[in-house]
């Protein structure tokens, strides 16, 4: 405590946890601006802020969802699930908390924490798995698959990897990604039926055409593959179970370039992609005067859903207030093709 | 057990008065109720109740008299409380309009002794006193010194901007 009083006066006669029990009472945005009457406020603020988040991070029992895509296929768009990756820097946040007893800048460090998910298209949703078709495909289609790209799909966790395409048209200098980002709980018993629905963030990514270029290029010199399949040789898509494994060794996420923010503004979610290849649409010349001429296509992996763990909290409770405040009755949100 | 009702038993407050009150109406506090369950003999000894003050212990009994037919509270109203932070009976409120001293020796009573729906009444109290105030106006309800040195206050006012703006 910076700050010790010799008898506690007033309020402060009240034990701690009285006055955690009286400050927990108000949600979050409110109870922010409590911070700032004092230190033991502030300290006390920090400990509930503190435990919001952490249970937050469960996401309350909830599973988050993400639908992302070009706005034209937004109809033919299946929704993916996501898997906790976890949260960075929570835990040494934490131990510090608990050592100092919590100190001015602590909040404002607790709402630097992201928390990462990993898009998976497993269960129960298998349509929207990526399948080759059993009587093969024509080499450059939309849908083809190489030998090596199908084995490595069918290999361990690459067949949980969700990709999509994208395409920047000719003239165009980026191409937008729809995404709507939200939690939902899914309903006992009715498959694909959710009971529960928290909207976490609904907007648009931009993706650049000179970003996808840079990135796939990237790729190209740093292991030196032709670009039809990447095989680093610790990269976590290739290892399987490495992707789901820690994320203290990332990068901070607002300073990886891999990651694309939805609607730029405000960083609270964003997507880490990872551009594995470029298709070239067969009418192309091979060499051309202007790069922003040509429309090109590229296959992204969404390789980490990365949300802001205050933005995810302030969303979870928003919606647990409208619970309070509804009259029972429920909107269903749900695929109900057979 | 079928006269429990008619029984009385003898409290003592931390000053040595003696107050002789209703069976039921004591056990509204868990801790006299176990009390009571050890000693085995009620009526026959009095009960020290050694951190509450005649004053306050009469006020407590006076907030357990109005409350002694309450069913018991089931476990699960934990869940709820968050929500209903305004809702306080009419009688409650009145009961709680005290001065700020008398409402915290309520606050410390009950959870002394173990009456948890009068320390929820009281806490909701205090928490309605802190309600949709700004830190200036909750220093001056409570008598709160700002113990920040200016460039603190500044450093919250930025870590704060997370939860502004929607």
């Amino acid at each position: 405590m910076a700050t010790s009083v010799g008898d506690p006066q007033g309020i402060f006669r009240l034990p701690n946890e009285i006055l955690l029990t009286i400050l927990s009472t108000f949600p979050t945005t409110e109870l922010i601006g409590h911070a700032s009457v004092c230190h033991q406020f502030h300290s006390l603020v920090l400990r509930l802020i503190h435990h919001r988040l952490q249970i937050a991070t469960t996401l309350d029992e909830h599973t988050l969802f993400l639908e992302c895509g070009p706005p034209a296929a937004k109809l033919t768009t299946s929704k993916v699930f996501c898997k906790t990756l976890g949260t960075e820097h929570l835990e040494e946040l934490s131990d510090e908390i608990q050592k100092t007893g919590g100190s001015v800048g602590q909040i404002g460090r607790l709402g630097q924490l992201f928390t990462r998910f990993c898009p998976v298209n497993k269960e129960p949703d298998f349509r929207s798995v990526p399948r080759p078709h059993p009587a093969g495909d024509i080499p450059g289609s939309n849908t083809y698959m190489t030998p090596e790209a199908l084995a490595a799909a069918w290999k361990g966790d690459g067949n949980d990897t969700v990709s999509r395409t994208v395409s920047v048209d000719a003239s165009c200098l980026f191409s937008q990604l729809e995404t709507l980002v939200y939690l939902g709980k899914l309903h006992a018993g009715t498959r694909g039926l959710l009971d529960k629905y928290v909207e976490v963030c609904d907007g648009t990514i931009r993706v650049w055409r000179d970003w996808l270029a840079r990135q796939c290029e990237l790729k190209r010199w740093t292991d030196g593959e032709p670009i039809v399949v990447h095989q680093e040789p610790d990269s976590p898509v290739s290892k399987g179970k490495a992707r789901t494994d820690s994320v203290t060794s990332s990068i901070e996420p607002k300073k990886d370039p891999n990651i694309l923010w939805v609607n730029t503004r405000g960083e609270e979610v964003g997507i880490k992609f990872r551009v594995k290849e470029q298709k070239w649409r067969r009418e192309n010349p091979v060499l051309f005067a202007s790069e922003i001429e040509v429309p090109v296509s590229y296959k992204v992996e969404l390789e980490e859903v990365v949300i802001r763990t205050t933005h995810l909290l302030l969303k979870l409770e928003e919606s647990a207030s409208q619970v309070v405040n509804d009259t029972g009755k429920a909107l269903i949100f749900g695929s109900y093709l057979g | 057990m079928a006269s429990e009702g008619e029984q009385t038993v003898k409290l003592v407050s931390s000053d040595n008065v003696e107050i002789v009150t209703e069976r039921k109406v004591a056990e509204r506090s868990m801790l006299i109720k176990n009390m009571i369950e050890d000693l085995g003999a009620p009526g026959e000894e009095p009960i020290p109740i050694m951190n509450v003050s005649e004053a306050v212990l009469r006020k407590v009994l006076e907030w357990c008299t109005h409350h002694k037919n309450d069913p018991a509270p089931s476990q699960d109203d934990d869940a709820d409380s968050r929500k209903k932070t305004t809702d306080i009976e009419d009688w409650d409120q009145k009961f709680m309009q005290v001065d700020q001293e008398m409402l915290f020796e309520i606050i410390l009573a009950a959870n002394y002794m173990d009456i948890k729906a009068l320390l929820d009444v009281g806490c909701k109290t205090v928490a309605n006193m802190i309600k949709g105030k700004s830190p200036e106006e909750i220093r001056k309800t409570f008598n709160i010194q700002n113990d920040f040195t200016p460039e603190e206050e500044d450093q919250i006012r930025r870590e704060n901007e997370w939860a502004e703006d929607r």
